[in-house]
């Protein structure tokens, strides 16, 4: 279950935690999934794998957070 | 058996391209083994015993290309079982500092401390693992054995802006007086004779994680991390958050040859054939004659020795004792370092075993 | 948990509140319900002892 985008590609562990927002941006930028990963400079399938069928459930779950809520209830 | 001074024997052609090539056919590969026993050519007068000083005259490496993270060398004059030792040695062998004790005092973010844990042993630590010593699970952590590194945030909302939602990597501070925890004891988990600052070998800017940006949790209001990360030296085989390599790997030099002169239509459909531009076409006169320009572009996909007559044509093979290494390094050590301590490892294993079977 | 004699009288535990998250500190015997908003899931607070984990 990779809820955050994992650190390094499952196969060959190559550093690719760093990279998911800049595959974002570039996907905003209109570029297609394989430019954004070229441009990423990720030569091997297992690595342009983990970023292009990731999913980031970590921000659906971040919706529920009750103790934002807290926070203005002090404030 | 032969002498250095009279002309040597030599082996008839094909036994010596069956010795020293694998030959790739449209169909499967053949010679592909290395030819090891000493008489295996006795009948021809030929040696094939191992010598020293025949390998001190081969043996030959050439640096293609290098910078700070990955290397592409040609090792030449080595058999494909010491290509191999390396390539294992360098995935499972070589130390590095990795992450391994995680001790938790506040995690109310949504990942599970497990996972958190299991995140931040995988980033790899910018120091060099030659300055630091293992240690085992009885040992007390101290300065030689053990980095330290603190996470302690909080996220906050001011205003619009959401601070500290996603928490980056260089948020993991190195302690080089030791662990800060547990909080109100006179013993920490760590006990540091001194600072690791004053060790020798540590770079200016300290000990970080290699890469500044790496998401390591994602955080709302409210939800704070406050942790320490023990990292300690450790080899690939035991996980392999330890390996110093992205990927280490080697291939055998492609050859390709020619075996009858190809011109005019063919010349192109050779040309078109290769996905990866190995053939080019030479105007000699008004003939279009194809040559081989780039052979260690070749893949060995073999597409052009399909079809008719064409494995008549070309041949295809790989030099059995002549291979193409990259090293990739994830960061702890420059490749070209890495292939030398895994060369010293090997090292250290031959001696081991001259210890063990001399008396 | 009450303990022998001599043993000092239980501490009031915080509690955080399944709804509004805002902290409610309850004594044994205390009703369980938020005092903001009423509702009726108290969850109990993250222990601040430090836990052991093994990055692997």
């Amino acid at each position: 279950m990779a809820m955050c985008t994992c650190c390094d590609c499952l196969l060959v562990a190559q550093v690719i935690g760093n990279k998911w927002d800049t595959y974002l941006d570039l996907l905003q930028a209109d570029y297609s999934e394989g430019d954004a990963l070229d441009a990423l400079a990720l030569v091997r399938y297992c690595c342009r794998r983990m970023l292009m069928t990731h999913v980031d459930l970590i921000e659906k779950l971040l919706n529920y957070n009750t103790l934002e809520r807290n926070e203005n209830a002090n404030n | 058996m032969a002498t250095s001074d009279d002309e040597e024997p030599k082996l008839p052609a094909h036994l010596e391209l069956q010795r020293t090539r694998v030959v790739c056919a449209a169909d499967a590969p053949s010679y592909t083994e290395s030819v090891q026993y000493s008489g295996a050519y006795m009948a021809y007068g030929v040696d094939n015993s191992l010598r020293l000083e025949d390998f001190r005259k081969n043996h030959r490496v050439d640096i293609v290309s290098l910078n700070e993270e990955d290397i592409e060398f040609d090792i030449v004059g080595i058999d494909a079982a010491i290509a191999n030792a390396f390539r294992r040695i360098l995935i499972a062998e070589v130390p590095t500092m990795a992450i391994e004790k995680v001790y938790i005092a506040n995690n109310t973010s949504v990942i599970q401390d497990e996972v958190l844990a299991h995140r931040l042993g995988l980033l790899p630590i910018k120091a060099d693992p030659r300055l630091f010593d293992y240690k085992s699970e009885e040992e007390n952590a101290n300065e030689k054995n053990t980095i330290v590194f603190k996470l302690d945030v909080v996220c906050t909302r001011k205003g619009e802006r959401i601070m500290n939602g996603s928490v980056k990597s260089d948020q993991m501070k190195w302690l080089p007086e030791g662990s800060e925890m547990p909080f109100h004891t006179k013993s920490k988990f760590t006990s540091y004779g001194s600072t690791q600052e004053n060790l020798a070998g540590i770079s200016s800017e300290g000990i970080t994680i290699m890469y500044p940006d790496i998401i390591v949790a994602k955080l709302r209001p409210g939800q704070a991390i406050e942790l320490e990360g023990h990292a300690t030296k450790g080899i690939g085989k035991t996980h392999a958050k330890w390996s110093p390599v992205a990927t280490a790997r080697y291939r055998m030099l492609p050859e390709v040859n020619l075996m009858e002169e190809i011109q005019g239509k063919l010349a192109e459909e050779l040309v078109q054939k290769c996905p990866v531009g190995v053939f080019d076409i030479e105007d000699v006169g008004s003939v279009k004659k194809a040559k081989v320009a780039r052979p260690r572009n070749c893949t060995l996909c073999r597409e052009c020795v399909r079809g008719d007559g064409w494995d008549k044509r070309v041949q295809l093979s790989r030099v059995k004792n002549h291979f193409i290494f990259t090293i990739e390094s994830t960061g702890a050590l420059r490749p070209e370092i890495l292939f030398t301590e895994a060369i010293k490892i090997l090292n250290e294993k031959c001696q081991r075993i001259l210890t063990e079977i001399s008396f | 948990m009450d303990g022998g004699m001599g043993a000092p009288p239980p501490e009031p535990v915080t509690y955080l509140c399944g709804d509004c998250g805002a902290d409610n500190t309850l004594k044994p015997g205390d009703v369980i319900q938020c005092r903001e908003c009423g509702y009726r899931i108290l969850y109990k607070k993250r222990t601040r002892r430090i836990v052991q984990f093994e990055a692997r």
